[in-house]
């Protein structure tokens, strides 16, 4: 999810017209194209601005330059006739600006793009400590194990380091969950 | 695991169908092993591991009997270097790190202000392209660490300690005033 602080802060600045998290529609962008028609305006103020969050992963067909997710937002902009310099593209994909460059016509690239956000750090809401949780200090006595690995849901990556830290017994080396809560059964 | 075989072309849009975010499809050659395992947990890891999904708060006491987070990043074969809360948790911990993502995520952290973890770790994983080459070289430099004995270890999270302060702080510097410097800046 964006950051509430992010939030406020383009709201002080902008008119937010909507504000719309990429995984609530790009599974049907039909689903967007209702928000964008109750919003839709036959002149645009100079501050009223979109906020589209797009924080989850994209889908890359092989050797595409250019997600799925990107591909329809920007033709689901351009088909219902709204300014793309209306949308502040809020991600923690860093560089993404060369997607939509290829995506929208070269003539647009000056006076109407997108304004993309995809340095910072916070975009999405971030971990703090718990309420009643102390800060972890660099205690060296209390260190009794090497490393941990979190490795949540099952994922080609996650699958491929668990079955390396089998092949060469470092189980006992490195702890490790795998599939998240679940103990072994 | 069922992979997309085909796209579902709707109107001007294209959807995966099935409709899917995940990119999975790019061990199809077998070089390491990726098949699923049962689920596991090892019995020191003792806290609720997944609490930030619910409200973004930690509650990982037993971080502190461990040196190094061995992150798995939501996505890692993938075009770009994506930080999500799971690399900031070892940052919050004062906690040595690697990053089992996609390329460019260290050199990314060093962007942002953060110092990272050389010579004691070997990040050269991070400008390896090819994800099996990657996926080895991290594999191949957690079993040198895994010969340190516990004191090396210990040592090396003292020599490491205003490291690890200095990410701490500035994760916290961030919270406060990045948002702000970068709307400023549009």
């Amino acid at each position: 999810m964006i950051s509430s602080g992010f939030i406020d802060a383009l709201s002080a600045k902008f008119n937010i017209l909507d504000i719309i998290e990429l995984t609530e529609v790009d599974n049907d962008f039909e689903l967007l194209v209702t928000r964008l028609t109750k919003t839709k305006k036959t002149h645009f103020d100079s501050k009223d601005r979109y906020l589209v969050g797009h924080l989850d992963t994209d889908y890359y067909l092989p050797s595409c330059p250019y997600g799925l997710g990107m591909l329809n937002l920007v033709r689901t902009f351009l088909h219902n006739d709204i300014p793309l310099n209306t949308l502040i593209l809020l991600t923690n994909h860093f560089g993404i600006k060369r997607e939509l460059e290829i995506l929208i016509p070269k003539e647009m690239h000056e006076h109407n793009f997108p304004t993309i956000i995809d340095d910072c750090i916070l975009v999405a809401n971030m971990p703090r400590l718990g309420l009643n949780q102390e800060e972890c200090n660099v205690d060296e006595v209390s260190i009794e194990n090497h490393g941990i690995s979190m490795l949540g849901e099952a994922r080609i990556h996650r699958n491929m380091l668990l079955n390396q830290l089998l092949e060469r017994n470092l189980l006992d080396t490195y702890a490790v969950s795998y599939k998240g809560e679940k103990r072994v059964s | 695991m069922q992979f997309p075989t085909k796209v579902k072309n709707v109107f001007h849009r294209i959807y995966p169908k099935p409709f899917t975010r995940i990119n999975e499809a790019w061990n199809f050659d077998g070089k390491m092993n990726s098949s699923p395992q049962q689920p596991y947990r090892d019995s020191r890891i003792t806290g609720h591991a997944r609490s930030m999904k619910v409200d973004r708060t930690l509650y990982c006491d037993f971080y502190k009997y461990f040196a190094i987070d061995i992150v798995s990043e939501t996505v890692y074969n993938y075009p770009y270097p994506c930080l999500t809360e799971k690399t900031m948790r070892p940052i919050v911990h004062k906690r040595m790190f690697i990053v089992l993502g996609p390329p460019g995520i260290v050199a990314r952290l060093h962007d942002k202000g953060f110092k990272t973890f050389a010579p004691f770790i070997n990040e050269e994983y991070d400008s390896i392209a090819d994800p099996h080459k990657r996926m080895q070289a991290i594999v191949d430099e957690l079993t040198r660490i895994s010969k340190f004995s516990i004191d090396n270890i210990r040592e090396t999270m003292l020599q490491y300690k205003d490291t690890l302060k200095h990410n701490y702080d500035h994760y916290h510097w961030l919270c406060n005033n990045e948002i702000q410097q970068i709307v400023n800046k549009i």
